[in-house]
């Protein structure tokens, strides 16, 4: 090993996501596997990092279900900071359940990427970012904790 | 409130480079650069092994404000033999007095800088069985580039939920 020290991550809270759906659509299978759709209804950010909310109806979520169960998040959506600037989330990474029947995935953690105009709010476009997400009931709903990754 | 995210270090990667061609003039996209990989070697808790011999490279992308997207895709190869496939991304500059990346028109060839932002969040993909974890697993790995002999040391964790 290079480092001294045992290797530890540097992780800055930067702020919460929640997000409220719309539709849920299962279609399966596919040559993939199968594929979910979950639209976005709204949300807000909040955080030390970022405050605003998530653009009602933008997108959604278009998972790829395979076939050890795991779902791939591949879910497309807009921000808008409390500034009004534009924020687009692409956001990668996997959900699964060690018991099918439980609501609450045992797994769901995900690292987003951002393309947002040069600007105050222009570091997520280099900052390596990775949450954990939590699903919640009455309204359908996740609520998605994201750190920076220091470096 | 208070958040945290649990992780655990599960393996070192160390990769070594010969070459580095940046693209010149830049591209419609920006700037781009390919970085093959010569070879490696894997080592830690959850993962041994070695990185296949000139199996792939970094085509980073370079961003107008000079940081540099990762985009690299090489494989790796377990000690019991099973290939893995990496695709890795993530972000590479050397940051300025005030902390942003130094702009491109300032960049000194592929210079090592003292303050440097190297992060990253590669997928996997492996045949199912003892090594397919990763594929279901987010992996958040932070770099450091070493010259002489030019090669970068990665250690990779595991993010928990």
């Amino acid at each position: 090993m290079s480092m001294l020290a045992p290797p530890a991550l540097d992780l800055e809270f930067a702020f919460q996501i929640r997000v409220e759906f719309r539709d849920r659509v299962m279609f399966s299978p596919t040559p993939g596997g199968g594929r979910g759709y979950v639209s976005v209804a709204r949300g807000e950010v909040e955080g030390p990092k970022l405050r605003g909310r998530v653009l009602p109806n933008s997108g959604a979520d278009w998972a790829l279900v395979r076939q050890d169960g795991t779902l791939e998040i591949n879910a497309h959506y807009m921000l808008e900071a409390s500034d009004g600037t534009p924020i687009y989330l692409q956001n990668r990474g996997y959900l699964h359940r060690s018991d099918p029947a439980e609501f609450q995935p045992s797994y769901f953690v995900m690292a987003p990427v951002f393309d947002v105009p040069v600007g105050p709010h222009d570091w997520l476009t280099r900052t390596v970012i990775v949450g954990k997400g939590e699903r919640r009931r009455d309204p359908d709903h996740s609520v998605f904790t994201y750190f920076a990754v220091r470096s | 409130m208070n958040p945290t995210l649990e992780y655990e270090f599960v393996f070192q990667v160390r990769l070594d480079f010969e070459e580095r061609t940046r693209f010149q003039p830049t591209t419609p996209m920006g700037g781009r650069v390919y970085v093959p990989v010569v070879g490696g070697t894997i080592t830690g808790p959850r993962l041994q092994g070695r990185v296949m011999p000139q199996s792939g490279a970094d085509w980073a992308r370079g961003h107008s404000d000079g940081a540099s997207e990762i985009n690299a895709h090489y494989m790796f190869e377990a000690s019991d033999g099973t290939p893995i496939y990496i695709h890795n991304r993530g972000y590479l500059y050397g940051r300025g007095g005030d902390g942003k990346p130094i702009p491109p028109e300032q960049k000194k060839g592929f210079e090592i800088v003292p303050s440097t932002y190297f992060v990253c969040t590669p997928v996997f993909d492996t045949p199912v069985g003892p090594h397919d974890w990763l594929t279901r697993t987010v992996i958040v790995g932070l770099g450091q580039r070493i010259s002489e002999p030019d090669h970068s040391i990665f250690n990779y964790f595991e993010i928990r939920s």
